[in-house]
């Protein structure tokens, strides 16, 4: 019998549009606009008002919208979410915030409002305190043949028993050429459980393979 | 039965200096490396000081954009050496950091912020096996970094894992902090009633990890746990619940109970909204008065990346001593009075348990005891 954490419900947020195991399926083509949508794609996709969705860079929408579409809040109640851990991986980090920020210090006109976007973890606050996940949280910087470290590390805190439900993917957005770094926009965030825990696996634990989150994609294309 | 991870290792450098023992002493006796700004001098910030690195303690010659990897490479030694020089061609690192280096954003270098290859080029220039991994996660980051090698330990991946936080500051940096207006003019002045913001350090701190009794210095992890806020990613919890979560649940996974911690170190940052709920929260956690509690950003700035493993040696150091520094820069707390701040030099009765803290944006809380 596997002992590897239990996949519940996976959200993707790239390129062709929005895609999710708890039922969403549309493309930016069908909502009329580009990725990643606009301040009112979140109520549009999923009916959640949200005051706040507006201020969101480009890598905040895609995390919130990828986390939105695997049904997270369906899956995992409310004080569960009191100790579910939130963990993602990113190989480019805030680098569009980081340009927009740099640029307004090469003016004199610091965007003081962007600065805390300039933190890549501080996209996870914003899943965070949408869904009410109060368990440890971490932001690991990887390279492009290192895909996986989130979900490896969330099997280590389920291991270890320190949580027992985790949201975990990547994030990855740009798109201007920077050097060394390649552009983009994607997120792929599954929930995680430890493998006793109730609830029905929708894919195979991937974290083995070279490319973890192009099986998660599948399980919801 | 889980593994232990042990301290068989600390490195350090920051406003004070280059050394643990320089760090500690001057801590200790209540010395302030918030200094005039000089090398950050030509900025436009809204504060007078900084903890830079003194001039002669790192080559005055480097690039900004290195200091992040120096320093970091001279806590990591630092670290090796007090171990005994372990063989590091077979220890893999995992550094915190949160912005970590620059030069492509600034200009014409590489650097666009990331922590993986900040940490492949201090592991490189240590001449260690490999990075196990890199983070950045905000502020709390140095203690989250130790929480994730001491996992490593326990689950039995490694035998020893070294622990580096490191950040320097620069105009990206000060010029964010300055936008907010979240500083103080002068040194700050964590918990007191005329708090004005935050100052600002450079800094880097290293731990080496070992599973290894034999090679501890006299402590070990404890336990620790993570938390987040989950309410704005800039401002704290109201009641402070994150901060208090990382804590009581650190000490659960300890195995102990709130009364068993002997010595506090806060995340104490000098803004009044981070000071106000951090002692709601911790108040909260402890049922009523909290260990004593100290402080240390009003002595070294806030080394940001660096700031959970630079603060956690200190907590360690206060074990060893057995003694809590007074908070520097606090005259007048007016924060939530079951938070037993410091403000002479006490003896501690018992120096078994020490509890570090850590808060950062995004509400990402953590806690980490330590067992003397």
């Amino acid at each position: 019998m596997s002992h590897e954490p239990k996949i519940l419900g996976v959200g993707v947020v790239d390129e062709l549009g929005i895609d999710g195991t708890a039922g969403v399926h549309v493309t930016w083509r069908e909502l009329e606009t580009e990725p990643p949508g606009t301040p009112r794609t979140r109520r549009a996709v999923f009916g959640a008002s949200d005051d706040t969705y507006r201020r969101l860079d480009r890598q905040c929408r895609t995390l919130v919208l990828a986390a939105e579409a695997t049904g997270l809040d369906g899956l995992l109640l409310p004080e569960l979410r009191q100790r579910t851990a939130l963990i993602t991986e990113t190989a480019v980090g805030s680098i569009e915030v980081d340009l927009r920020y740099t640029r307004s210090l090469a003016k004199d006109l610091v965007e003081a409002a962007a600065f805390p976007y300039t933190l890549p973890s501080t996209c996870l606050g914003e899943v965070a305190l949408r869904h009410g996940l109060r368990g440890p949280t971490n932001c690991l910087s990887v390279e492009a043949d290192q895909r996986g470290e989130s979900l490896r590390e969330a099997r280590r805190l389920l291991l270890d028993g320190e949580i027992a439900h985790a949201v975990v993917g990547v994030v990855d957005v740009l798109g201007e050429e920077v050097p060394t770094l390649s552009s983009g926009l994607r997120a792929v965030v599954c929930v995680l459980a430890a493998h006793d825990a109730h609830g029905q696996a929708v894919v195979d634990w991937p974290a083995e393979r070279p490319d973890p989150f192009a099986a998660l994609i599948r399980c919801c294309r | 039965m889980r593994r232990s991870a042990h301290v068989a290792g600390r490195g350090a450098i920051c406003g004070f200096g280059r050394g643990v023992d320089v760090l500690i002493d001057a801590v200790f006796a209540g010395r302030c490396a918030l200094r005039p700004r000089e090398r950050t001098a030509a900025l436009d910030v809204p504060t007078r000081v900084a903890g830079e690195f003194p001039a002669d303690c790192i080559d005055r010659t480097s690039d900004e954009n290195d200091l992040p990897t120096i320093a970091g490479a001279i806590a990591c030694e630092e670290a090796l050496a007090e171990a005994g020089s372990p063989d590091r061609s077979q220890i893999g690192l995992i550094l915190a950091t949160t912005k970590a280096e620059l030069s492509g954003l600034t200009g014409p270098g590489s650097g666009y912020a990331s922590p993986m290859r900040l940490a492949q080029r201090v592991a490189a220039r240590v001449g260690l096996r490999g990075v196990h991994a890199a983070i950045s996660s905000a502020c709390a980051s140095g203690v989250i970094a130790l929480a994730m090698g001491e996992r490593r330990i326990a689950l039995g991946e490694v035998d020893r894992v070294l622990v580096v936080g490191t950040d320097a500051l620069n105009r990206f940096i000060l010029a964010g902090f300055g936008g907010m207006q979240v500083m103080d003019p002068e040194p700050c002045r964590p918990f007191d009633r005329n708090r004005r913001g935050v100052s600002l350090g450079d800094g880097a701190g290293a731990v080496l990890l070992s599973v290894h009794g034999r090679e501890s210095i006299g402590i070990r992890i404890a336990g620790h746990a993570g938390a987040n806020d989950a309410c704005h990613v800039t401002g704290p919890d109201r009641q402070g619940l994150g901060i208090g979560l990382a804590a009581s649940r650190a000490v659960e996974r300890a195995g102990l109970t709130m009364r068993d911690i002997d010595v506090m170190h806060l995340h104490g940052t000098a803004t009044r909204a981070n000071d106000t709920t951090e002692a709601i929260g911790l108040g909260n956690a402890f049922d009523g008065r909290t260990p004593p509690a100290f402080g240390t950003k009003g002595q070294t700035g806030h080394t940001l990346g660096a700031a959970g493993t630079i603060e956690a040696i200190l907590t360690m150091a206060a074990l060893q001593r057995a003694v809590v520094p007074r908070n520097v820069g606090l005259e007048d707390p007016d924060v939530d009075p079951r938070l037993d701040l410091v403000t002479e030099p006490r003896r501690l009765p018992r120096a078994r348990y020490g509890i570090k803290v850590a808060s950062g944006f995004g509400g990402v809380q953590a806690g980490m005891v330590f067992e003397a």
